[in-house]
């Protein structure tokens, strides 16, 4: 608290038979600040990656009056997760919400969606679990509720999130529940089914986890898993607490509870995984809500980066081997421009500003910014929300899940935020919270459209996970969010226009079949993007594997180059947009000559 | 006697007469030497005061009135415990109860009584609910004890009572600033500025609006308060910050160096000129203003978090981490200080956490602040020591 003269002048002049005029400071106006003209940008030019020819560039015109249409109901995705807020237990539990996973567990090339149920804590201080619901796409937008026959309908777990990677190489995906009492994990047999396998697979965590990483973190080829654990609430912990207006129980912050440590589980190349915590050099004290695994010092290995409520966030960089370097501090991501922690939740990584480097974003709480953490090279990152106009929505959202996606095919990341209150009687009143959808402005700066695109985007919503992915090939990249005891939403992205785009499917041969960590990097006449296979993401959610690319007006890709983790490069020149592309390592292996 | 002579006696005698009326008409009467008495205390005019009061002394029927004018002077002259002597000899009913009582109550104020000046100043509003001087003081006793909640209520009240005041708005922004009620802190600082207060009060409330407007991200509004004031370095550098924050850091480069030329060490100029070197890449000019804003206020530590980033774009990893951690011991000093404010609030009579933030305000570097919660502590002692008195 700090008292300045301006108090204490008035302060003075309040006290009773003071006269006011004979206080305070003198200053007299010098008339209004005249604002000043536009500047060119004095941003230095950050390190380049290998690749030659990319660099700060500007991104082709956007699509206007695109529209995000709600078509879950008629696609027959009816489903809803529950809290069991309804049991009236305010318990943390309640708040996390759940995910979304994009796939296609039957390799029919349609895109399929899972979404864990959630579950009830009652007064009676039992647990119990929501179905995982499982659908699958039969046409565009007709979906058909399969969890019965697929085998997702185990109903012991207090389920979050979906994590979704071919754990075991043979080309289906299968899938990796979060949540309390322990994790859920459904190896796909390839027939349309799922078998549960955690305590064979040997993931027998039982910490509460709420979000989950897959990747090749030792690059043995073999699937590994980093589980985000949030804190030790329990049935015998669980502390009554009072809401903002101290009048009602509400559910109790996070600081009530001690962080539980994350678990880094390593792929045994059998269909079982080893904990490899004790070795891995993770930091214990964080409260783990997102996890990303990517590339992000763009050498070849999986690096994590977990966003933590209310403690420092953690960048672990990969040093080889299953063994990481915490730069938390010294990368400046741990905390937010004033050197404190946010509480935070969801978490992407993307090239916004189209420099080549991974820059990281992060959702938050209330009274805080979102954190557009803006890759300068050598593991060092700058705070840049306030610059790029993103503090300028305002801090009254609590940010869930978030994904950097290029929804106008423009040739830029642009990002979409779920949003939604995670106590019962927040001050504001409202537990339901408007979506935010960042369009990305040249690389520079974001504005916020989510009021004028659709009716979906222009009403709070009580937001968990989302993910992104072309559920309807048509191009552009559509969006499913999670809601919290209301139905999903399955937002179709109507883009009125025809840009071109192109969509890279990587198959790793050497790497892990997912491809985690490979780079695709893709050239026009005029543009370079970059993007690359990452695990997790968002918050409890999987988005689509299929790399995406908006190209504008751009009908050739010049040159296409896929850097795989295993050292293998694939190139390919003169490629035609609007279409599906899948790589195999080393089909296009680079000529001698080519760059 | 002739005619004439006749006349000139009349005309003497009524002239006399008329004299004497004009005398007795504008005589000193007791009731008048109390009212040049009060008129004097409104003007300042101790000496005055002082004289009526003599004057007063010795006419049983004004004895009070007498007293009351001596115990201002008194209070006025820094003899806080003598006016309360003669305050205490006043008729306890009666047309003087509600002076007795106002004066009783600065005296106690003085004194650093806190909860006996509170005490008198709450039985007069409960008396006299629309007293404003009443509840002028509740607010000014309820901020020095740091009972914000119960400050605001009262300074709701002088607002009610006063409607055209901008001053208990200025004061409840202060209050929720220092919460980090900015929202609500703009809100009150925007009603004190639409009751036109003078310029030189202006010149103050206007930034202060600002940072609580740039606090919420209303950098819009927040540059339309700006369009208003002084065009000086620091509210260059509000602007400045207002244009970054919408995405606009050419003209914040444009206005930051306009305002280096105003003054070069001025701490917002200082603050975004390191900001916005930083998000360039050139950190050693960077390192330069932030290292000159981390002298000035050791416990900045949002500045003291990007020196240290600065240091480390600079490779001085070692000096990097000690301005981390130097960051981190300010942030935790402020967040025990925030837990004790909150505290603070809800225990208004414990002389403990009080001085507890006394102690942390010291270790901020803010004696002043510190200096205001020992009176608060001390008030606080007293009362759990002192027998209540009536």
């Amino acid at each position: 608290m700090v008292i300045p003269n301006l108090f204490r002048t008035v302060l003075l002049c309040f006290l009773p038979l003071l006269v006011w005029s004979g206080c305070g400071p003198s200053s007299v106006s010098q008339g209004p600040i005249k604002h000043s003209t536009n500047q060119p940008s004095s941003l230095a030019n950050p390190s380049l990656p290998a690749f030659p020819g990319i660099g700060p560039q500007t991104a082709t015109g956007t699509q206007q009056g695109t529209i995000f249409h709600n078509r879950a109901t008629e696609a027959g995705v009816v489903f809803r997760y529950t809290n069991g807020e309804d049991a009236e237990t305010f318990a943390i539990l309640d708040s996390l919400g759940g995910g979304v996973g994009y796939l296609d567990f039957d390799q029919d090339g349609q895109l399929d969606l899972l979404f864990p149920g959630g579950g009830t804590y009652r007064q009676n201080q039992t647990i119990t679990g929501q179905p995982t619901g499982l659908f699958r796409q039969i046409d565009r937008w007709q979906f058909q509720d399969v969890s019965r026959h697929a085998g997702t309908l185990d109903e012991t777990r207090y389920t979050h999130g979906a994590a979704v990677a071919d754990a075991n190489n043979d080309g289906f995906p299968d899938v990796l529940v979060t949540g309390y009492q322990g994790l859920l994990f459904y190896i796909n047999n390839g027939d349309g089914t799922f078998v549960e396998s955690a305590n064979t697979a040997g993931l027998t965590d039982q910490l509460w986890s709420s979000s989950a990483a897959w990747g090749d973190f030792n690059s043995d080829s073999i699937p590994d898993l980093y589980i985000a654990h949030y804190v030790n609430w329990s049935p015998q912990n669980d502390p009554v607490c009072r809401s903002a207006k101290g009048d009602r129980r509400d559910i109790c912050p996070p600081r009530e509870f001690e962080p539980l440590p994350d678990t880094l589980y390593l792929g045994n190349g059998d269909g079982t995984f080893r904990d490899s915590t004790p070795a891995a050099g993770l930091s214990p004290n964080g409260k783990g809500l997102g996890v990303i695994a990517a590339d992000i010092d763009l050498d070849g290995l999986q690096d994590l980066y977990v966003a933590n409520d209310t403690v420092p966030n953690f960048l672990y960089k990969n040093l080889g081997g299953g063994h990481f370097e915490d730069v938390s501090n010294s990368s400046g991501t741990a905390v937010n421009d004033r050197g404190l922690p946010d509480g935070s939740m969801g978490v992407d990584v993307g090239d916004f500003d189209l420099d080549g480097l991974p820059d990281i974003w992060v959702s938050n709480f209330e009274r805080e910014s979102f954190a557009l953490y803006r890759n300068f090279g050598n593991c060092m990152f700058r705070h840049v929300s306030q610059a790029t106009a993103i503090t300028a929505v305002g801090s009254g959202f609590v940010g869930w899940g978030t994904s950097f996606f290029d929804w106008d095919c423009d040739g830029d990341e642009d990002v979409f935020v779920a949003n939604g209150h995670v106590i019962r009687y927040p001050a504001s009143g409202e537990v339901n919270q408007l979506p935010l959808l960042f369009e990305n402005e040249g690389s520079k700066r974001f504005r916020n459209i989510a009021p004028t695109a659709g009716p979906w985007m222009n009403q709070p919503h009580p937001g968990r996970g989302c993910a992104t992915g072309d559920l309807d090939r048509d191009g552009d990249l559509d969006l499913v969010v999670s809601l919290v005891n209301e139905p999903v939403a399955l937002l179709c992205n109507e883009l009125p226009a025809s840009p071109h785009w192109l969509k890279v499917r990587l198959i790793g041969l050497e790497t892990c079949r997912d491809g985690f960590a490979a780079r695709v990097t893709v050239r026009t006449n005029e543009t370079t993007q970059c993007r690359q296979i990452k695990g997790g993401g968002s918050y409890a959610s999987t988005s689509d594997f299929v790399l995406h690319f908006g190209l504008g007006n751009f009908e050739l890709i010049r040159e296409l180059r896929v850097d795989w983790p295993s050292g293998t490069i694939d190139y390919l020149q003169h490629i035609p947009t609007k279409q599906l592309l899948t790589i195999r390592e080393g089909d296009h292996p680079l000529a001698p000559t080519n760059p | 006697m002739n005619r004439t002579a006749l006349k000139l006696a009349i005309a003497i005698g009524l002239v006399g007469i008329a004299l004497v009326a004009i005398w007795f008409g504008t005589r000193p009467l007791p009731a008048n030497r109390f009212r040049l008495g009060l008129n004097a205390a409104e003007h300042e005019n101790w000496p005055e005061v002082l004289r009526q009061a003599e004057a007063l002394k010795g006419k049983a029927e004004f004895a009070s009135e007498a007293r009351l004018l001596q115990a201002i002077y008194l209070l006025k002259t820094d003899r806080p415990a003598s006016a309360l002597k003669e305050l205490s000899a006043i008729e306890p009913v009666g047309p003087l109860r509600s002076s007795a009582l106002l004066y009783a109550g600065e005296a106690f104020y003085r004194q650093d009584r806190l909860f006996d000046a509170e005490k008198l100043f709450a039985t007069l509003a409960s008396e006299n609910p629309d007293s404003l001087p009443a509840h002028r003081w509740l607010a000014a006793v309820a901020y020095d004890s740091g009972n914000m909640n119960y400050a605001m209520e009262e300074l709701a009240q002088v607002s009610r009572l006063s409607p055209t005041d901008f001053r208990p708005y200025i004061l409840k922004g202060q209050i929720l600033a220092d919460l980090e009620r900015f929202a609500e802190a703009a809100s009150s600082y925007q009603a004190a500025v639409s009751l036109k207060p003078p310029p030189n009060v202006l010149a103050e409330v206007l930034p202060a609006l600002v940072r609580a407007q740039i606090a919420v991200r209303e950098y819009s509004p927040a540059l339309t308060t700006l369009s208003t004031a002084p065009d000086d370095a620091a509210n260059l550098a509000l602007a400045a910050e207002c244009h970054l924050g919408l995405g606009r850091p050419d003209e914040a480069r444009e206005l930051i160096d306009r305002a280096i030329t105003l003054d070069p060490n001025q701490p917002d100029v200082l603050k975004l000129h390191g900001r916005l070197e930083l998000d360039a890449g050139r950190a050693d000019s960077a390192r330069r203003s932030l290292q000159k804003l981390v002298d000035l206020d050791p416990h900045d530590h949002t500045s003291r978090h990007e020196l240290a980033q600065s240091l480390r774009m600079l490779g001085q990893t070692a000096a990097a981490e000690e301005q981390s951690r130097l960051s981190a011991q300010s942030i935790d000093l402020k967040a025990r200080l925030a837990a004790l404010t909150l505290e603070a609030i809800a225990r208004p009579r414990d002389a403990e956490v009080r001085t507890k933030m006394a102690n942390l305000c010291e270790e901020l570097g803010r004696p002043l602040l510190a200096a205001t919660w020992r009176k608060a502590a001390t008030a606080c002692r007293q009362l759990q020591q002192a027998p209540q008195k009536q």
